[in-house]
């Protein structure tokens, strides 16, 4: 099913780690894989089992929790390419939001660019 | 006053699904979820049926507009052609509909006046180039907002019915 994105495992125990606690539809067992059916909660509380959440709820997570947030930005219908801004990074009057990063990375589709936007975001608050 | 309590010829008591703790706490969460603004409001969920999106969802709406999450397996998930039932599409699922299907695509924006920052959006149209548009010569016709949203998911819903909109008057 394309259209129900899921983060994929390895990006879901980083977000376990960084305090995502959402709810979720599904999960991951260690290493083993996705539990494909429908069961909504908050699985990070379980230490066995990782949330698999939808890309749409990782990066509201980083906007709630960190204030980051993303633009993923499709170019003449054709490439992709992500911002991350800094929401609460003091502002000084007439300046823009913190743009952390511009990646012109040209992704052929949303998919690739989302996936390197998440990967850039974890980056961010790991480094914080 | 009591509830009635529904029982088999064996006179076992027989649960209604909709009594179960499971159920009622997935409806908790869903509920949750609903609020966080993932899925698609009622209202708009109908007019993307109208419009023809006929894409597989999590969950549907009855016509009272209540949502519900079908449990099942993702292979079987819902494709709702069905008259009494509307699918109910994640925010991102219809934006890329959109995308895909009219070559509309959206950014939104978080912008600053200084003073306080809130969201706007432009709606690209990929299809229709805007000879006229000083910016960027060979561009896409850009559709603003009309306002200033103080959150993501206030302009992200008026996003889609800016959306909504541009189709239904083609």
């Amino acid at each position: 099913m394309k259209e129900i994105r899921l983060v994929p495992l390895d990006l879901s125990i980083e977000l376990k780690s960084l305090g995502f606690d959402d709810p979720c539809i599904t999960w991951y067992w260690d290493d083993i894989g996705i539990y494909k059916g429908f069961e909504l909660g908050n699985h990070n509380k379980n230490p066995n089992l990782i949330s698999a959440p939808l890309f749409y709820q990782a990066f509201k997570f980083f906007k709630d929790k960190y204030k980051l947030y993303k633009n993923i930005t499709q170019y003449y219908g054709e490439s992709f390419y992500f911002k991350i801004d800094d929401m609460v990074h003091p502002r000084r009057f007439g300046e823009y939001p913190v743009e952390l990063i511009r990646d012109f990375g040209e992704y052929s589709s949303e998919e690739e660019a989302e996936l390197a936007c998440l990967k850039k975001l974890i980056e961010i608050v790991k480094e914080k | 006053m009591s509830k009635k309590v529904n029982r088999n010829c064996k006179g076992e008591v027989i649960l209604n699904i909709k009594d179960t703790e499971e159920y009622k706490s997935s409806i908790k969460l869903l509920n949750k979820i609903t609020m966080n603004k993932e899925f698609v409001p009622y209202e708009e969920a109908l007019v993307l049926k109208e419009l023809g999106f006929d894409e597989q969802c999590l969950a549907l709406y009855d016509l009272d507009g209540n949502i519900t999450i079908e449990f099942v397996n993702w292979e079987n998930a819902i494709n709702t052609k069905d008259n009494y039932l509307i699918s109910a599409p994640l925010y991102q699922q219809t934006f890329r509909w959109f995308r895909e299907k009219y070559k509309l695509s959206c950014s939104i924006e978080l912008t600053d006046n200084s003073r306080h920052y809130y969201f706007d959006f432009t709606i690209y149209d990929s299809k229709d180039r805007d000879w006229n548009d000083e910016d960027c010569f060979d561009s896409c016709k850009r559709l603003y907002s009309d306002g200033e949203y103080s959150t993501y998911e206030e302009a992200e819903l008026e996003c889609l019915k800016k959306l909504i909109g541009i189709v239904k008057t083609k």
